[in-house]
């Protein structure tokens, strides 16, 4: 058993590698049983730009004991289950959540799931014609014009920072493609089980052992030995084409890797809350005595795609003034009068009681917040000891921060107005 | 169906404690176990109290509102709001606006404080306007520009009758935000908070006893006052109406919406269940068995004053995905659906529920849609109990007493390159092509000479009865006709023994005796 400040993680790991995370909540008679894998747009080439994606669809068309999608209709139909399962550009979960009275049999329907798919090749060819939609409806976002701009300025391989893939590359998708990938990534010593909610937390480590225990050891990811997917070795500025009445600045600045620089991560973190503070100066000139209608500047944690990041909405005709203004913010952030202890220590507690925020719903700590840490940690103990971890960070350490990953760094900039250009 | 009704006890709350606060603000509570409270407050009205000109200036007037007032002016508020973490959003819709708190328990009693003093006494400097407005704005032609957002409102078109205040927009409109004043604003709270429009719901650890404390000390300030009686006219499109928007969007977005049960309408559980079948055949048809959309879904409001039932898909290929969609309704309303589709949407409802019970937020949204719109908050907390008796027959009945047209709204690129020109009849009435019903059939009077007289006529075609009401009706007994073609139009006027009956009000009758 671990502890976590307002609930216990009870752990074990699988002889196959299978790390199983299990914790009990008698809030709702509900479990959700989620699996996360380390793959996603960051593992793929541009022959296989998409196909974990495709693979996460697949995934819900068929297996040695549901033939195909009808029967897995079907079947979550006499279970009550839930599904769903998202692709991200280093994560792919998978995940159900059912009656918690019917535990067993949701777990076994997981496990058919993860270690029996099909790839039929008619399942395959009707996949095709849904992720075509799914991709037009992506396409179809007034933000897509901002995320292709993104992808292929701060990706030197733009596939690994596109998720969904390119349309031929989808068209071109086969059972051998599914395979590689199953193989390669979908193996128990490059995945995690979560199960939360109305269950005891040693039956639920049970029985992941009984229906999970048969799934063969791969030892074939390359997950962990990554190149950095993100770099931008100068200042780049794109015009982005926006819908009309709408600006928005995106900056973006390479930021720290857990793997390479854990330290900087924990400042970056705290960095970002302390801009959070309406009360402190980043969002009052930008916001609230500002042009902004609203501001943000943070760390996304990941492991091949750091990134430092301001944005805000403004008025298409005050991109000029807005930008102006951020960037006189970010200059004084060089300088240590910019940060106040007391505002430092409401920045820490605000970490800490957003983990604790984050722990209302059962389902979305096994679906998003321990699945994500687990894969950007490379392991549970970063999210465990994050607390400790952050409370130990000072005004110095977002000094070196600062000098290392943001004063004077190269950034991408990317302003949306509707006279921009579309890729 | 074991299943279903071994978890229905758990999902019945029995920790809910209802009281009222000295100027007679109701409250729902629900206690909790956790560290996260939520608390909402509801503005009863939405925009059944706007109109063209100051449509969203609600919603505006409450978002600059909780920038901070009275005792917490802004600056203050802000420091208070970094400290706790907490969260304050505003959900705006046709029917109430819903401001929700979310925070920590040791920090419930202060913020509720603070909220009170926002709305009581709000600061609205000039620049918190503008913010609001600029943010407004730039939302609104977000949604301008954004197919699956547009396709909802384009479907209204064609559904609300005009001049129905569901044709208003929540949020607004570029014109009304754009002209809107800090006066405006300030006016309109003073206006619209008193305790006869609001509602608060509370879930989370803080006992009862001690919440009617907090919120006497704060809320209980707000004036008394009376509910404006709100009622709306039912939405509903006259004829099968297609409505195409035009805009860049790379696949084609599809909303059909008819008519639905109001609140606490008899029919609303059946009605319900049949959508949530629908959701299912969907699924099945439009993605599994054709591939024709990555999303596709049916579904009901349930906390309107006026409800519709909707079905939704985006396609590159329109006609088919229209044609499908129409057929899964109609096959609910013919009874011809797979049994085990049922239960197992009942079973997955419940699970829904389960996880709604995970949070704080759902539990206050469930606790006030019951209590305003059924006036139970326990109305949408017993899904098993809800749904657990009915049979396919029972979706049929109401399927086909209440869905007689569809409003299909489409939002595509090219309307010339759309493979469909007219709407597809949603199939479950015989309709001419003015979108009067076509019966022809043998008539039966039931408790003939009784009060409780009623024509029915069987539709020899489809071989559906229907209750005829109006003074061509009561004719047709008069006349002792055996053998009746009729036309006419679908209504809620008028009354007939057979409850579970679509009713027709006769325009037209041509008879037959035997």
């Amino acid at each position: 058993m671990i502890g976590l400040t307002g609930m216990d993680l009870s752990q074990r790991v699988l002889p196959n590698g299978l790390q199983v995370f299990a914790a009990e909540s008698g809030t709702a008679p509900v479990v959700t049983i989620c699996v996360a894998v380390k793959t996603g747009g960051t593992c793929e080439t541009p022959e296989t730009n998409g196909m974990a994606h495709f693979y996460e669809h697949m995934f819900f068309k068929g297996n040695a004991v549901l033939p195909d999608q009808t029967g897995y209709n079907r079947r979550t139909r006499e279970l009550g289950i839930l599904s769903n399962a998202t692709t991200s550009l280093e994560t792919v979960v998978y995940y159900i959540t059912l009656d918690s009275r019917l535990f067993v049999q949701g777990m076994e329907f997981m496990a058919n799931g993860m270690l029996t798919p099909l790839f039929d090749p008619e399942e395959m060819e009707r996949e095709r014609e849904v992720i075509t939609d799914e991709y037009l409806r992506s396409a179809s976002s007034p933000w897509w014009n901002l995320w292709r701009a993104v992808e292929r300025t701060v990706y030197p391989e733009p596939w690994r920072g596109n998720t969904i893939g390119e349309l031929e590359v989808i068209q071109s998708a086969s059972p051998e493609t599914m395979r590689y990938f199953q193989e390669k990534y979908h193996t128990p010593d490059n995945a995690a089980l979560f199960i939360l909610g109305d269950v005891d937390e040693s039956h639920a480590l049970e029985t992941a052992a009984r229906f999970f225990g048969p799934w063969e050891f791969g030892g074939r990811s390359d997950f962990d030995s990554l190149e950095k997917a993100v770099h931008i070795p100068a200042d780049t500025t794109v015009m982005v084409a926006g819908p009309e009445g709408v600006g928005y600045i995106y900056m973006i600045l390479e930021g720290p890797s857990v793997l390479s620089d854990r330290r900087a991560t924990y400042s970056a973190d705290l960095w970002g809350a302390y801009l959070d503070l309406a009360s402190r100066r980043f969002q009052r000139n930008l916001v609230t005595e500002g042009p902004f209608s609203q501001v943000h500047g943070g760390y996304y944690t990941q492991r091949f795609s750091p990134m430092i990041t301001f944005g805000g909405m403004i008025g298409p005709d005050r991109i000029e003034e807005g930008l102006g203004l951020l960037e006189l913010e970010i200059e004084a952030m060089g300088n240590p009068d910019y940060f106040d202890e007391e505002g430092l220590a409401m920045a820490g507690e605000l970490l800490v009681r957003e983990r604790l925020l984050s722990r209302e719903s059962y389902r979305d700590l096994a679906v998003q917040t321990l699945p994500f840490w687990w894969v950007q940690g490379n392991g549970i103990e970063y999210y465990l000891t994050y607390e400790d971890s952050v409370s130990n960070t000072g005004l110095h350490h977002l000094e070196d921060f600062i000098a290392a990953y943001v004063a004077n760094r190269p950034r991408a900039l990317f302003l949306v107005t509707p006279g921009g250009e579309a890729p | 169906m074991i299943a279903v009704f071994m978890v229905i006890a758990a999902l019945v709350p029995g920790d809910v404690t209802e009281f009222r606060l000295s100027n007679g603000i109701p409250v729902v509570t629900r206690t909790l176990p956790g560290d996260v409270e939520g608390l909402s407050l509801f503005l009863i009205g939405g925009t059944r109290v706007q109109d063209p000109d100051n449509q969203g200036l609600e919603a505006m007037a409450l978002e600059a509102a909780m920038d901070g007032g009275g005792d917490f002016p802004g600056e203050r508020w802000r420091e208070v709001m970094d400290r706790t973490r907490a969260s304050l959003t505003g959900s705006y819709n046709y029917d109430f606006s819903r401001i929700h708190l979310r925070c920590l328990s040791e920090d419930l009693a202060l913020l509720i404080h603070g909220l009170r003093e926002c709305l009581a006494f709000p600061e609205l400097s000039d620049h918190t306007v503008e913010r609001v407005r600029s943010r407004t704005l730039s939302q609104l032609s977000i949604d301008l520009a954004h197919p699956d957002r547009m396709v909802w409102r384009v479907s209204n078109q064609g559904f609300m009758p005009e001049n129905h205040p569901y044709l208003l927009r929540p949020d607004g409109t570029i014109e009304t935000v754009s002209e809107a004043t800090g006066t405006d604003l300030r006016g309109l709270l003073e206006e619209r908070i008193h305790a006869g429009n609001l509602l608060i719901t509370h879930a989370g650890p803080t006992e009862p006893g001690a919440l009617k404390e907090i919120l006497e000390n704060s809320f209980g300030i707000f004036p008394p006052g009376t509910p404006a009686d709100l009622r709306v006219e039912p939405p509903g499109a006259l004829r099968d109406t297609l409505v195409v928007e035009e805009l860049e969007a790379a696949t084609t977005y599809i909303v059909v919406k008819f008519r639905a049960p109001p609140p606490g309408h008899g029919d609303q559980p059946a009605f319900e269940a049949a959508m949530m079948v629908a959701d299912h055949l969907l699924w099945q048809i439009l993605r599994t068995d054709h591939a024709l959309t990555y999303a596709a879904g049916a579904g009901v409001t349930t906390d309107y004053s006026g409800n519709w039932g909707y079905m939704y898909a985006t396609t590159s290929s329109p006609r088919a995905a229209c044609s499908l969609m129409t057929l899964a309704l109609a096959s609910i309303a013919e009874g011809d659906v797979d049994p085990e589709i049922l239960p197992g949407a009942v079973r997955t409802r419940i699970t829904i529920e389960g996880v709604r019970a995970e949070t704080m937020d759902a539990q206050c949204r469930l606790l006030g849609s019951g209590t305003l719109a059924a006036g139970h908050w326990r109305t949408f907390f017993n899904p098993g109990e809800r749904y657990g008796d009915l049979t396919l027959h029972h979706l049929s009945a109401s399927l086909r007493k209440w869905v007689d047209t569809g409003a299909w709204g489409i939002v595509t690129r090219d309307r010339n390159g759309l493979d469909m020109t007219s709407p597809f009849p949603l199939g479950i009435h015989p309709m001419d092509e003015q979108g009067l019903i076509v019966l022809e059939g043998g008539v039966q009077v039931l408790y003939p000479g009784s009060r409780s007289e009623t024509v029915i006529i069987t539709d020899a075609a489809t071989g559906y009865p229907y209750a005829l009401v109006g003074d061509r009706a009561r004719r047709l007994i008069a006349e002792g006709a055996a053998v009746a073609s009729v036309k006419g139009r679908l209504t809620r006027e008028g009354w007939s023994v057979r409850e579970d009956l679509p009713r027709v009000l006769v325009t037209e009758v041509e008879t037959r005796r035997l």
